[in-house]
């Protein structure tokens, strides 16, 4: 049984089309990658998935029921524009958030304390919110966001606007959330963190999902059966040694090394290409050219625009 | 409904802790008090000393005859030497602009023989004397040469007197036990009455409007209404900031009241002294013209006749209607329009933009108000009756509509209406609402609006 299911589900604003048969699952206690280019529909598959607005057709399930307004309490969001009100104290908002996601007055305070504290931000408390610098306000945001403990927790661009340290921060927190059973959506476009952290994904593009599935899954289907060898040598060796039996991509130099991109060709394996090399070049060293999420998404999308 | 609880409380405590709000709610009744009290020092007197130089080409006033027969038989004294005004009198015609310029004057008063003939004064005067002096000045002129005229026709003036007299008209009701009727001075209850719902539904319906602007610019709105319903956190803000309206205006009425009762009570010994003076107690000196007590028995029976009037006006008040219906009206008036400034809120990014959806939700309201002043010359109209059923004008014609006296199911249809529109109104501006607050970048249009409100979902 997946946390959060999403079926065939259609949305339209107007003439456009926001979501057009959009189907995601989401298994327990994982992390999955909700990606696509700007304006594809992940804005409002997640606004759908927190009940801000409803499909046109098609069906949420939470925990294999069908999606309905007590479900508010189980799912923590972080939407990508977001903000405080500036007048309030910290302390103050972070009571007037959590209680708004059911805790009661003194589970809140319990629990805030706990988070500032790891946060090293318990002197914030009654601090106004627009002292804070924007990163503040992000640690802040994020507190607000998982203090009710929700099973189902979706962070769109959670990244944004912090350093590099307290990005680390977040991340870490997920990778602890997960670890105890949360199950977390994320929307962002920063590729390396989907590496880092997403198990699935779905690519959304035109509203619709393009690519789906295992980040494992996908990465190994993005395989092009290419490596790369550095190698110590003249280019006329490299050409004799390859002959017609592989693919030579490209040549060049890198920190006064020669690079070589090969890909296999036929049934051919690493092992007959590196026999062919052994007796004329001395290799420095072997790599299979495993293309990362970046290029994949890239690919799929560019992809996707042609086919239309 | 829990969740609609807390949001009401955030808002009202928000707003209620403010400074502005305090600085609001103190200074209001000081300032409302020092007006009240400053009207009042402002109608008793004239702290500025004016002296009057009062010419008179014919010298009647002056000299002998006028001034001869008002010692024959009136026991009144006219141009009376106070603490802020003194007469000087001339025979002939003085050079006005000459005599302000020296600076004896304030003002200069020239009689000619048009003035006897047609009662035409000309007061020459850099800055005009306070209105309760000109009319001292005017009155005791008036009675002069209706003296002298009555004495040139060989008429004695008590004949002249009986012969002139002002007619009195009044209005009885033969239905309410032949009664003076005082529509008009009723009208002028209700409509003060009226004047704090406008006031009220324009400053708290703008308060709404702004803190959903707020809200939606700082792009917290989105993380709210993932936990509650656009819809409860739109009546949340309503309900909480109208609360806030309640609370500073009983806080308003307890303080203006205890402020103006106090700081009249204070001053009431200074008021007593000074209507001593203008009722002619004081003695005058140096020029010439004779002092005594002026209030006469008839006069004395006007004030006493005129204050049984007031009594009277304020009996006829059904006051538990009245303040029933302020209750009433201003609670469904202000949901209606709160809710309308909460979806103009939701619609626009900027304070700039409101301006174009503001203005069809100003109107009704300014035109009621226009109404409403209307009513006060023409109280029993058919224009009141329409737009006191009319749910948008009806919150602040019916209040006038309510002082005057209204009949049961004319109320009942007019409550009725505003319920069923407000529920209206405040499910349009939902719709609006819950679409405005997620979108932004450019300002709607109206075709936009028509949209987000038949958008399902």
């Amino acid at each position: 049984m997946y946390t959060l299911e999403a079926r065939d589900i259609h949305k339209s604003y107007a003439a456009h089309k926001a979501l057009n048969g959009v189907s995601i699952a989401v298994p327990g206690q994982t992390v999955f990658g909700l990606l696509g280019p700007n304006g594809a529909g992940k804005t409002t598959l997640i606004r759908i998935i927190n009940q801000i607005t409803g499909p046109d057709s098609g069906e949420v399930f939470f925990n294999g029921e069908r999606l309905s307004p007590k479900h508010v309490e189980y799912i923590g969001y972080l939407p990508e524009e977001r903000g405080l009100y500036k007048k309030m104290k910290v302390g103050e908002q972070c009571m007037y958030l959590a209680q708004l996601k059911g805790l009661s007055a003194k589970e809140a305070k319990v629990r805030l304390m706990e988070w500032f504290k790891r946060f090293d931000i318990h002197t914030w408390w009654d601090k106004k919110v627009e002292d804070l610098s924007k990163g503040m306000a992000q640690k802040v945001q994020f507190i607000t966001t998982v203090l009710h403990e929700p099973k189902l927790l979706i962070l769109d661009e959670p990244f944004s606007g912090f350093d590099p340290i307290n990005a680390e921060l977040i991340r870490n927190e997920m990778l602890r959330l997960k670890s105890e059973g949360t199950t977390i959506i994320l929307s962002t476009h920063d590729m390396g963190s989907v590496e880092a952290l997403c198990d699935n994904i779905a690519l959304i593009n035109r509203s619709q999902v393009i690519l789906g599935g295992s980040v494992k899954d996908i990465k190994n289907s993005f395989r092009t059966r290419t490596y790369e060898v550095v190698y110590e040598g003249a280019a006329m060796d490299l050409g004799i040694s390859l002959w017609a039996s592989f693919e030579l991509v490209e040549n060049f130099a890198r920190e006064e090394k020669s690079v070589a991109h090969i890909r296999l060709t036929g049934d051919r394996k690493l092992n007959d290409l590196l026999g062919a090399l052994l007796p004329n070049l001395e290799i420095n060293s072997v790599n299979e050219l495993v293309p990362d999420m970046d290029q994949i998404f890239i690919e799929a999308v560019q992809k996707n625009a042609t086919h239309e | 409904m829990n969740k609609i609880g807390l949001i009401i409380k955030r808002e009202y405590l928000n707003k209620v802790r403010k400074k502005s709000f305090l600085v609001m709610t103190v200074f209001g009744p000081v300032i409302f008090g020092a007006m009240i009290i400053g009207a009042v020092m402002l109608a008793a007197s004239d702290t500025t000393y004016h002296k009057i130089l009062i010419a008179d080409d014919l010298g009647y006033l002056v000299e002998d005859e006028v001034m001869l027969y008002e010692q024959e038989h009136i026991d009144r004294p006219r141009f009376r030497n106070s603490e802020n005004v003194g007469y000087e009198f001339r025979k002939g015609t003085v050079d006005a602009k000459a005599e302000l310029a020296t600076e004896a004057y304030t003002a200069v008063v020239q009689l000619t023989e048009v003035s006897y003939t047609d009662g035409k004064v000309e007061m020459f005067a850099e800055k005009a004397p306070s209105m309760s002096v000109q009319n001292n000045i005017r009155n005791d002129i008036e009675d002069a040469l209706e003296l002298y005229r009555a004495k040139k026709n060989q008429i004695p003036i008590e004949t002249y007197r009986s012969i002139r007299q002002s007619v009195e008209f009044n209005i009885i009701k033969p239905s309410e036990g032949d009664k003076k009727d005082h529509t008009g001075e009723k009208a002028m209850i209700g409509f003060a009455f009226a004047l704090i719902i406008y006031f009220f539904i324009f400053f708290y319906g703008v308060q709404v409007m702004r803190g959903v602007m707020e809200e939606k610019t700082n792009r917290i709105v989105e993380v709210i209404i993932s936990s509650v319903k656009p819809f409860q956190l739109m009546m949340g803000k309503v309900i909480g900031i109208g609360l806030v309206g309640l609370t500073q205006f009983v806080i308003w009425v307890v303080l203006t009241g205890l402020i103006s009762t106090f700081g009249l009570g204070a001053y009431q010994q200074k008021l007593v002294t000074m209507q001593m003076e203008n009722m002619g107690v004081s003695v005058n000196s140096g020029s010439g013209i004779i002092q005594a007590p002026n209030m006469s028995a008839d006069e004395m029976e006007n004030a006493a006749a005129y204050q049984n009037e007031i009594l009277e006006i304020i009996y006829e008040v059904p006051w538990i209607d009245v303040l029933f219906s302020f209750v009433f009206f201003f609670i469904g008036g202000y949901l209606i329009y709160a809710s309308l400034f909460a979806a103009i809120g939701a619609a626009v990014d900027q304070e700039t933009d409101t301006q174009q959806f503001m203005l069809p939700v100003t109107i009704p309201l300014i035109f009621a108000y226009l109404v409403s002043v209307m009513m006060i010359g023409n109280p029993e109209g058919n224009m009141g009756t329409i737009f006191s059923i009319v749910p948008l004008t009806s919150p602040i014609v019916m209040m006038v509509k309510t002082a005057i006296g209204v009949s049961i199911w004319l109320k009942l249809l007019s409550m009725a209406v505003l319920v069923v529109s407000f529920i209206f109104f405040i499910w349009l501006a939902g719709r609006i609402y819950r679409v405005g607050i997620l979108m932004f970048g450019k300002k709607p249009t109206y075709k936009e609006l028509w949209k987000w409100i038949r958008y399902n979902g």
